[in-house]
């Protein structure tokens, strides 16, 4: 009883040092660099958690993610930013990939000459790399993988509809306006530890058919898997980002203790994780959940200054 | 008594008085919630050392006295399980002498701290090395197997060392052993393989590992690094702390562990408000 006393009363020291710490913070803000400043380097792909806490309105948790996603593809456009994965766990998004597609095509931003968007939906990963170890024989038939990866295209109308990465995006910053093709995908908790098992139900069924069909007696041998097969199917769906964001429509101050929400594992390897704070929301702004461009702008300054070692 | 017999009579009171108020503020903690695991991606040894003027392979050494501190921190505190990122896979890219230093660290400490009287034998801690142990050399992994062999009846916690190892190495492996024991089985359906049997075949679960609570990475670097990313990816705090391995202390931990308290006493009264408001709701049928 008399511990339980004395812990209530370090939260509540903890509570007042974090209350003041943060306050303290605030009076030596500074601002970030602006969307089109010099960064000594932008991710490639950046993906962005949408977080919500307010259950009971879903419809109105589905606007703010939206509108903080239609403000992300346009700074991403605007920096040449070549993949975006947007991700929420419940699948608010996933669920309205329809009004998505029609948002950014309608966006106000866009020039009037605009881009095309088309959604795809890769159901059946490409072949994995033949491996030393197995062949792959046009009778195995399709085994497709669930890897629940919902991709919007974006290209100039008029051009030959090619894959977005085959398209060479300037990586400097760009005019406000100017508009590179993107790509976007679409996740929920349905494309992480989920498409792993898919994959290996996959592999399981693949692996069965070959030694059916196998004239050697090689179906004794225990089973290998490279970690780049696994990681050809995983990939293949969704590319691994270089830089996630993780914002709270709910901005707490001070915020709890970051999460990932369950946020695909296999592509987090060697991903830089900022989460967006409650200072660079815009105050007295009712729509204060949504991401505004300072939040982004410090996100990216904060990948631009992170070192990797990769090991060494 | 003369002055250096003073100071020195001095210092000694002061650790004691620091050391007992660390077993009430670690007896304090211990009334709340306490983490099942918790997981320390131990990184800025070499920064920490170069900060000083000296060698690496000295930070390395600072960095597994840290260790040990933590360790017995989280043995009083009764955390279940610990995990540690000691060596990356991707680390034997480092110069040969580093790597060579820290094998031989390895050889040294783990066997020293699995004897009889020593940290895990205290606290009953069975000690688990996890990863690709095949790329250890040989002296490495007999001694690995010596310090485990130590503590295998140890029953009150788990210390996992995961050297040499990285998270995709482990998902793959996991993969592996499920798809193998589908082939094993004769008309076995793959529907069965979900998510949970691959959670079940991780080298973690396979030790009797918890789930993960909290992970901590030292050094301000906001990357998981290919460390417990299916363990840390889902209901586990993250906290990228600025502070480097080495004086990774109670100052950094207690704010990490008092967070974790909150997120469990919210979620309680969560349940617990609802809860008593659905029972204080008057019954349709009184009269009123």
């Amino acid at each position: 009883m008399v511990a339980s006393l004395f812990l209530w009363l370090l939260h509540f020291v903890h509570a007042s040092l974090v209350f003041l710490t943060t306050k303290f913070r605030k009076r030596r803000y500074l601002p970030p660099q602006s969307l089109t400043a010099y960064r000594s380097k932008l991710p490639k792909h950046l993906a962005i958690i949408l977080v919500s806490h307010d259950a009971a309105n879903p419809k109105h948790t589905e606007e703010l993610y939206l509108e903080c996603l239609v403000r992300v593809v346009k700074w991403c456009k605007a920096l040449g930013i070549e993949q975006l994965t947007a991700y929420d766990a419940e699948g608010t998004l996933l669920g309205c990939s329809d009004i998505v597609k029609e948002r950014l095509t309608h966006h106000d931003d866009l020039p009037t000459d605009e881009s095309e968007s088309e959604v795809e939906y890769p159901l059946t990963p490409p072949l994995s790399e033949a491996s030393d170890s197995r062949s792959h024989s046009p009778d195995l038939g399709d085994f497709p993988v669930q890897l629940n990866v919902t991709t919007v295209c974006s290209f100039r109308k008029g051009a030959s509809h090619h894959r977005p990465r085959e398209v060479a995006v300037r990586r400097r910053a760009h005019h406000k306006h100017s508009h590179n093709p993107l790509t976007l995908h679409i996740i929920s908790r349905s494309a992480s530890k989920a498409a792993i098992a898919s994959a290996a139900r996959f592999l399981s069924d693949e692996e069965v058919c070959r030694r059916q069909n196998s004239q050697d007696l090689d179906h004794v041998k225990a089973y290998e898997l490279p970690i780049s097969e696994l990681n050809s199917i995983l990939e293949g769906g969704l590319p691994s980002p270089d830089f996630m964001i993780v914002h709270d429509v709910h901005l707490q101050d001070p915020p709890p203790p970051l999460e990932l929400h369950g946020f695909p594992p296999w592509q987090m390897a060697l991903t830089e994780i900022h989460r967006t704070i409650a200072h660079d929301v815009a105050p007295n702004n009712p729509m204060a959940s949504l991401i505004t461009e300072e939040a982004f702008c410090r996100a990216l300054d904060e990948y631009a200054g992170a070192q990797f070692r990769l090991g060494r | 008594m003369t002055w250096p017999g003073i100071l020195g009579w001095t210092a000694s009171l002061l650790a004691f008085i620091k050391a007992q108020l660390v077993i009430l503020l670690l007896h304090v903690l211990s009334a709340g919630p306490i983490p099942r695991h918790v997981a320390f991606e131990m990184d800025g040894n070499r920064r920490f050392a170069r900060l000083t003027g000296r060698r690496a392979v000295d930070g390395h050494s600072d960095g597994f006295h840290t260790l040990k501190q933590i360790l017995e921190t989280c043995m009083r505190l009764n955390i279940h399980c610990v995990t540690v990122y000691a060596f990356a896979i991707e680390n034997f890219n480092r110069p040969p002498d580093e790597v060579d230093a820290l094998m031989k660290l390895a050889e040294e400490r783990l066997v020293e701290i699995a004897q009889n009287g020593a940290l895990l034998s205290q606290y009953g801690v069975r000690l688990n090395v996890l990863g690709h142990r095949k790329l250890l050399p040989v002296h490495v992994q007999v001694a690995i197997d010596k310090a485990e062999g130590m503590t295998r009846q140890n029953n009150r916690a788990i210390l996992n060392v995961c050297a040499p190892y990285a998270s995709r190495h482990e998902m793959t492996l996991a993969v592996q052993t499920v798809v193998q024991q589908a082939l094993d089985k004769e008309n076995f359906d793959s529907s069965l393989i979900t998510e949970q049997i691959i959670e079940e075949n991780l080298m973690t679960s396979l030790g009797g590992s918890p789930p993960l609570d909290i992970f901590i990475r030292t050094s301000g670097v906001k990357r998981l690094s290919g460390f417990l990313q299916w363990q840390c990816c889902e209901n586990t705090q993250i906290h990228m702390v600025n502070t480097y391995w080495p004086d990774f202390g109670l100052w950094d931990f207690v704010p990490i562990l008092l967070d974790y308290q909150r997120k469990v006493l919210a979620s309680v009264v969560g349940i617990v408000v609802p809860g008593i408001l659905i029972l204080q709701r008057p019954s349709p049928n009184v009269a009123r």
